[in-house]
């Protein structure tokens, strides 16, 4: 199973109401209409950012959405692409609403966290970690995860509402570089009123992390997942 | 009266939430501790926005503005005791980037002229359209072709004119800009501010029409005034502070 993440920002003079229901209204009706690309997708889940904090050094885009699809190869992945009624439908529609300077695309390989409870959620948390020694990032992945369960064992309240985490460990890009960021921790929560215990997790990791975080490239955004193909978890 | 428009963006680290939480309850509670000559202090607080425009190939704007403070004084001179002012400058002042980025604020010093519309009220919603003048227009042209081109979208877009409950013009008056250091931005002036006032946020995107008609009026050549690519619009929601 492979996953690509895209996050997106909006095309000038779009708003970011205008840019979720284009996304979601049309843009996702596309792609799950246009059966020789949907056929190579286990699950698309469109996340719509609503809230966000940014490292001094991280993007300068403020990203409205993060696409998450999925496959079950990256061969798959790359047969959907290089589909004609992906390069003549689907792909001429994402400047309307997607600003394709602000595009970032990055291979993602799943790993579970610790969580006492799983079940669905609706909400979620996208926290982009970069390693600060560059060498370091091969094993930056277990440095967070062992973060994440000092956090579950000593402050479990944090993630009282939370029903899924995820460890997303970023794979070099086709030519062997660098992505943009090392890890995107994911975790799934219930209501709008759990932000402030998701803030605080953020703050505990960070701490938790210490020297080996770069903050300063590091963001993480808060979003609403839609499913477009796929149950949601 | 004469008034001080501050568009902020947040600082790195935080969130939204956070900042306008900040904002309004850090920020605006040491402002009203010692407002000396301040006269009235409105905070606008973001919920929606756009930048630029789909012809500005190189996307002029990054910057999303997270609140928008409006402070108003009688004259100049009580502008320039609150700035003068030991409080101001050692306890409002230093407080401003716990919670924004103050390199980038859009800001003006203007006069705030109200327009008539169809079907006035209160309004629970605002459009805050900050209008960066075009190249070489000099300010009166400026503030003549803006007015016109008001008078004229409501004409072109009688739903959004329908819907607006309260219009006023904020025009930079020049005098005032040595006074904007105090927020620290590199960012020239705006050369004017329009408020537009909605009944809410369900309505609001009835501004998106007259909107629409301001930038055809805009098109043609001698009736331009603004840049669009350099301009921007906010939907908030008012909270008053003083």
């Amino acid at each position: 199973m492979i996953k690509l993440n895209i996050q997106a920002a909006r095309v000038p003079r779009m708003t970011h109401a205008q840019y979720a229901r284009y996304a979601k209204d049309k843009h996702a009706r596309l792609v799950l209409g246009t059966e020789p690309v949907s056929r190579y997708l286990t699950a698309y889940v469109q996340q719509h950012v609503f809230d966000a904090a940014y490292g001094v050094n991280a993007p300068a885009w403020r990203y409205d959405s993060v696409s998450h699809i999925h496959a079950r190869s990256a061969e798959d992945m790359h047969a959907a692409t290089a589909t004609r009624e992906y390069r003549e439908i689907i792909a001429p529609d994402e400047p309307s609403f997607a600003d394709s300077r602000s595009a970032s695309f990055t291979m993602l390989e799943e790993f579970p966290l610790a969580l006492p409870v799983r079940g669905y959620s609706s909400l979620r948390l996208l926290h982009y970690g970069c390693a600060s020694d560059d060498g370091a990032a091969a094993t930056f992945a277990g440095q967070w995860t062992d973060a994440h369960e000092a956090v579950l064992a000593h402050s479990p309240r944090v993630l009282h509402s939370v029903r899924r985490a995820v460890l997303n460990r970023a794979l070099p890009g086709p030519g062997g570089e660098r992505p943009a960021f090392d890890v995107m921790g994911e975790l799934g929560f219930l209501e709008h009123s759990d932000v402030p215990a998701i803030s605080d997790y953020v703050a505990l990791m960070e701490e938790a992390l210490g020297s080996q975080l770069d903050c300063d490239r590091s963001f993480f955004l808060l979003a609403e997942a839609i499913p477009v193909r796929g149950m949601l978890s | 009266m004469i008034k001080m428009i501050a568009a902020v963006s947040r600082r790195a680290g935080m969130t939204h939430a956070e900042c306008v939480a900040y904002h309004q309850q850090v920020h605006g509670a040491i402002a009203r501790e010692q407002p000396v000559t301040l006269r009235r202090y409105v905070q606008n607080h973001v919920f929606d926005a756009a930048y630029g425009t789909r012809e500005d190939g190189a996307g002029q704007q990054v910057a999303a503005r997270d609140s928008v403070t409006e402070l108003y004084w009688d004259d100049f001179p009580g502008m320039g005791a609150t700035f003068a002012h030991s409080y101001t400058q050692q306890k409002v002042g230093p407080d401003g980037p716990n919670f924004g980025d103050i390199t980038t604020t859009a800001n003006l010093v203007a006069q705030e002229v109200e327009l008539p519309v169809p079907h006035p009220g209160l309004g629970g919603a605002k459009v805050m359209h900050f209008l960066r003048g075009a190249p070489g227009l000099a300010l009166d042209v400026f503030v003549e072709r803006w007015a016109l081109a008001h008078q004229r979208a409501l004409a072109e877009a009688p739903a959004a004119a329908s819907a607006m409950r309260r219009a006023a013009q904020n025009r930079q008056v020049p005098e005032g800009n040595a006074l904007l250091k105090y927020f620290g931005s590199s960012e020239a002036p705006f050369e004017g501010v329009g408020c537009l006032w909605f009944d809410d946020a369900s309505t609001i995107g009835a501004f998106r029409a007259y909107e629409a008609a301001l930038l055809r009026i805009n098109a043609q050549a001698h009736q331009a005034f603004y840049l669009p690519a350099k301009s921007f619009f906010v939907y908030a929601r008012e909270v008053l502070i003083l």
